[in-house]
């Protein structure tokens, strides 16, 4: 499990699903604002409109095929490449970002994810610097959310935590949110790639 | 040792750019600023704006964990001075509706609706009541708080202050600014002293 990493033809480090949107217009025609027009489940317009596999345009066909691809990776050991100077710049970047305290809440990840057997409410909080903690919270990504009955990516993990940040929306596959997957990815370094998982 | 090991440990002992381990670190705040301007949108009442650090977030995030004593007295008086005491001097108000906000999680997230009032999200942090079960541990648990400190003027002033600005006592602090950053109104601020300090109120049961 080597994502997210440096791809030469992007010029750019990508996690799964923005090597995705890559390949959606490069090899099947799609634009880029097609292929990121549904991220996820329930939310924004229906990526294929006459998607014979997703009824009425509620569920997300990227996050179904990332939860597929994904599976193929499971057993797999966390592997992340930091070779390329980009992969480098990323995860020093994602570091940075983790720490960046923000907004009405003064809220940064810091906040809910550095310290070791922390709640909010009843919901356990990994502390993202433990390795064990980061090898679960990332290794378990995508996963069937039950609480939701939805089926959500990593990159979803990502926007719903800076939703309740009170920050501005992240943006799908944008760098900040690939290098905020290439810190923790590096975090949970050595771990067994568990998904796609079960979650509450 | 693989082939391709050797040839990296070769290109690095003749200096070829690239073989050092870590980007310096101020290409790595630049591509932090750029990410900042281009990786968010505005979304209701989350407006990009908001990313933009003020100095006391700015100092926080550089030291997290380890602010030198000097920067932390500086930022604990300075924030003191930001926090405004109602103009009626009544600091205690109804604690079964500081109940209701302290329990309430909604507020300044861009799903939620600006023309309601936010709630204080106590519970997300703390224990208070022992009835409600369903709390988290990012800040101490608030049970019996009245009970053990009593409910004198100076207490009122303390958690008044501390709920209105939490960052005037300790610097860098987890809580969010409640009353400093508008998210809590004055009134709210003393219905939620009430349910720390009134004898009814269920903390201190
Ligand atoms: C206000 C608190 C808060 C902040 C700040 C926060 N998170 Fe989270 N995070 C949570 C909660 C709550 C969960 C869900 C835990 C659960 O469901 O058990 C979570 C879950 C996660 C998970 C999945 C863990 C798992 O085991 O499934 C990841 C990864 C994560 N957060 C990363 C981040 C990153 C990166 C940031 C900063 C951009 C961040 N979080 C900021 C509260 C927060
Ligand atoms: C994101 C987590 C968080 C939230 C939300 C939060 N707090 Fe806190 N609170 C903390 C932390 C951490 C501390 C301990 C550090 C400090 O004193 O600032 C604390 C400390 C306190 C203290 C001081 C305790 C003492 O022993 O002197 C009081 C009083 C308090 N909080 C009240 C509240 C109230 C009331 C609310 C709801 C409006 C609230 N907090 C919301 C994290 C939080």
């Amino acid at each position: 499990m080597r994502l997210p990493r440096y791809f030469a033809d992007a010029d750019r480090v990508q996690d799964l699903e923005s090597r995705l949107v890559t390949c959606m217009v490069t090899l099947q025609g799609f634009t880029p604002e097609e292929a990121k027009r549904k991220p996820f489940s329930g939310t924004g317009a229906p990526m294929i409109v006459t998607d014979p596999f997703s009824g009425v345009g509620q569920r997300s066909v990227m996050t179904d095929l990332v939860a597929w691809i994904a599976s193929e990776s499971r057993g797999m050991t966390i592997a992340p490449s930091t070779s390329h100077p980009k992969e480098r710049l990323a995860y020093q970047a994602g570091e940075k970002l983790f720490y960046y305290r923000a907004g009405p809440y003064d809220f940064g990840c810091i906040t809910c994810h550095g310290e070791e057997g922390k709640r909010i409410r009843l919901q356990n909080l990994p502390k993202m610097t433990n390795a064990r903690d980061a090898q679960r919270a990332f290794g378990t990504w995508p996963g069937y959310r039950v609480s939701e009955g939805e089926l959500r990516s990593m990159q979803w993990r990502m926007w719903e935590c800076i939703r309740q940040m009170r920050f501005p929306e992240l943006e799908f596959t944008s760098d900040a949110s690939i290098a905020l997957i290439t810190y923790l990815a590096k975090k949970a370094e050595g771990g067994t790639f568990d998904a796609p998982s079960l979650k509450r | 040792m693989k082939p391709k090991t050797i040839l990296t440990l070769a290109l690095c002992v003749i200096g070829v750019a690239g073989c050092a381990t870590r980007t310096s670190d101020s290409e790595a705040e630049r591509a932090v600023a750029e990410m900042i301007k281009a990786s968010f949108k505005t979304r209701g009442q989350a407006s990009v704006d908001r990313l933009k650090q003020d100095e006391v977030q700015a100092l926080c995030s550089k030291h997290a964990g380890e602010l030198p004593k000097d920067a932390s007295d500086a930022i604990e008086k300075a924030q003191q001075a930001t926090i405004r005491y109602p103009s009626s001097g009544k600091l205690i108000g109804d604690w079964r509706q500081g109940e209701r906000i302290a329990q309430s999680g909604t507020g300044k997230q861009f799903t939620d609706d600006p023309a309601r009032p936010a709630g204080g999200s106590c519970y997300n942090c703390h224990q208070l009541s022992k009835q409600e079960l369903s709390f988290g541990t990012i800040g101490p648990s608030l049970y019996q708080f009245g009970k053990l400190r009593g409910a004198s003027e100076t207490v009122q002033r303390y958690a008044y202050g501390k709920i209105y600005n939490a960052q005037g006592y300790s610097a860098c602090s987890n809580m969010p600014r409640f009353g400093h950053n508008g998210i809590l109104t004055e009134e709210q601020i003393t219905h939620l002293v009430a349910l720390l300090l009134d004898p009814d109120s269920p903390v201190n049961k």
